[in-house]
């Protein structure tokens, strides 16, 4: 192993919220699928009486029974992606913030590894290690769901069920990988803010990096009575950002909804449809984000360098 | 003798405390140092200007870099113990020495063991489950088994009970010191590393206040036990101190005649803490 592997290493050892949060995101979602398959008696659908279920089953196609089960695997991994927005930014305002609080710091800095790096293992672990595990962990939840919803569903023997469709796992791969690498992009500045103020708070990094965008947000709207700047760190820290500017979610049916009445059934072919990477790698925003990411990241590098720690 | 390191008039403020105020010394290649000084005399920060840990005016080379703009090249030349309760505390054993061992191209990882195996220490432990004493042997065990040429030491003592500190310094003599490598220590408690040092250098308010190797204390420094009707001869001869000790006065001297003491009274060699309060006092007055 190199040098930046054990670094990385050293991480995963210390913060074990890497692996420990997907996992119990998994254990619900799978305790959950077992509950609502073997422990509740049956699944009703509001609003629509037997005669009608009975109705829609016949117009089912085994297209429709595919775009179902692709919005169903979007929900599975959907709370993956919302729980590594929480846990890479804790860990990467704990990160450098932590290794001065208990005074380790001059233990690591005794070590010849170079604040480049030591920050750097840092942003690799948030930015790509845990959105890959909880990807990863996405993906186990998403086959074990299934295998017990075709569990349950055996003994109904439906003709259009085909829950193992490559086409239906292939295309959801795509959507995860990119989903996975835009939300990469997308929050790199940031991971990089948290990693900075990480480096250079003096008590309470949480607060000193909330502080400033407030701020700003603020004077802002003191001065001009707009919320521009708001509108920009919103829209970066929430999802909806990224959804918007990844994923056509307004497109045709509701993007990734489901239009299901008795007369009318409506499912998205596949999730990849709802797909823009052309715009997304295209946008100036999602490129000037990453550079503001790079650039407080080397300013997390100098602040570790050259902080010199009271006598 | 190869110059390790060379510090010439350096300077450093912290907002109203000059910490270092023209501080100057040369460390050669396989001495042992003290630096000793009281609290607030510039030691941590020397040590952190040596380390590369903080910036200073003057000039400062440390194995012919620059410590500060050269860290990089000098961390594996060069490790520190900063203080004893700085390992991290989540970490295992074996852990920590895997990451070392990872990390360090000149840790000897045989030699780490070696040393762990005559501790109670259990690779499976983290460390916040070991005793203060364990958490200085294991860290010691780490910078042992790197072929360093520079061993830093600040304070690595404070806290231990006094069998964790002579073992300490039991280890540090007898498992690492050899021709090749040099050691700069600083510590509250003087009378321990007395025996090990090879050279004093007193640091007082940001100045060097005395640069000396310990050989060289009995020519140049004497203590006196006066002889009751020599008092005011003996102050007469200049002492740099004088103090009562059970009714009798003790003047410690510098260069002065070993003849002329020797008929006024008992004359010992000083201790570095007899040496260190007259030094110091002198420099106040």
């Amino acid at each position: 192993m190199n040098k930046f592997q054990w670094l990385v290493r050293r991480e995963l050892w210390e913060a074990r919220a890497v692996w420990v949060a997907p996992a119990i995101c998994a254990a619900i979602l799978v305790g959950g699928t077992l509950l609502a398959a073997f422990g509740m008696g049956t699944v009703s659908v509001d609003g629509l009486g037997p005669e009608q279920l009975t109705r829609l089953h016949e117009q089912m196609t085994a297209e429709h029974v595919e775009g179902i089960a692709a919005v169903a695997l979007g929900g599975i991994a959907f709370p993956f992606y919302i729980l590594v927005l929480f846990t890479q930014f804790f860990y990467a305002i704990d990160s450098l913030y932590g290794e001065r609080r208990d005074r380790a710091i001059l233990f690591w800095k005794s070590l010849p590894v170079s604040d480049a790096e030591t920050v750097l293992s840092k942003l690799w672990v948030a930015a790509v290690v845990m959105p890959v595990v909880a990807a990863a962990a996405a993906l186990a939840t998403q086959l074990v769901v299934f295998a017990i919803a075709a569990a349950k569903l055996a003994p109904l023997d439906l003709p259009q069920l085909h829950l193992w469709a490559p086409s239906l796992w292939g295309n959801t791969l795509l959507v995860m990988g990119y989903g996975l690498i835009a939300g990469m992009l997308w929050y790199l500045p940031l991971v990089g803010w948290a990693l900075l103020v990480s480096a250079w708070a003096p008590r309470s990094p949480l607060m000193y990096a909330s502080l400033p965008p407030l701020a700003v947000g603020l004077a802002e709207y003191i001065v001009f009575h707009s919320h521009h700047a708001l509108a920009v760190v919103g829209e970066r820290v929430g999802n909806l950002g990224l959804l918007g500017h990844a994923f056509a979610s307004h497109a045709k049916g509701g993007g990734f909804g489901i239009v299901m009445t008795a007369e009318h059934l409506e499912v998205p072919r596949s999730l990849v449809e709802t797909m823009r990477p052309a715009a997304f790698f295209g946008s100036a925003e999602v490129w000037i984000g990453v550079a503001v990411g790079a650039a407080f990241v080397a300013a997390a590098i100098w602040v570790r360098r050259s902080r010199d720690e009271a006598a | 003798m190869a110059t390790l390191i060379d510090a010439q008039g350096l300077r450093k403020r912290y907002g109203d405390i000059q910490a270092l105020d023209g501080a100057s010394f040369r460390v050669e290649t396989g001495r042992i140092v003290g630096l000793i000084g009281p609290n607030g005399a510039g030691k941590t920060t020397a040590l952190k200007a040596v380390l590369g840990l903080a910036r200073c005016e003057g000039s400062l080379k440390v194995l012919g870099l620059d410590p500060y703009r050269d860290r990089d090249q000098l961390t594996e030349q060069v490790s520190f113990i900063a203080d004893v309760a700085v390992l991290p505390r989540w970490l295992r054993v074996e852990q920590a020495v895997d990451f070392v061992a990872g990390v360090h191209p000149r840790f000897r990882r045989e030699r780490c063991e070696a040393f762990l195996e005559r501790t109670a220490i259990r690779r499976g432990s983290r460390i916040r489950e070991l005793s203060k004493g364990m958490i200085t042997q294991l860290h010691l065990a780490l910078v042992m088994a790197i072929d360093a040429r520079l061993l830093v030491l600040d304070e690595p003592t404070l806290g231990l009970d006094i069998l964790s500190r002579k073992q300490f310094y039991d280890s540090l003599l007898s498992d690492y010191m050899d021709a090749e490598r040099t050691i700069l220590v600083t510590t509250h408690q003087v009378e321990e590393v007395e025996n090990i040092l090879t050279d004093l250098l007193f640091i007082d308010r940001g100045r060097i206040v005395l640069d000396l190797p310990m050989d060289d204390i009995p020519a140049r420094y004497a203590q006196l036990l006066a002889a009751p009707g020599q008092v005011e001869a003996a102050r007469a001869l200049k002492p740099l101190s004088e103090r009562q000790l059970l009714g009798r006065n003790v003047f410690l001297y510098e260069d002065a005649d070993p003849a002329a003491l020797a008929a006024l009274g008992e004359v010992r060699q000083p201790s570095i803490a007899d040496l260190f309060v007259a030094k110091l006092r002198g420099a106040a007055a």
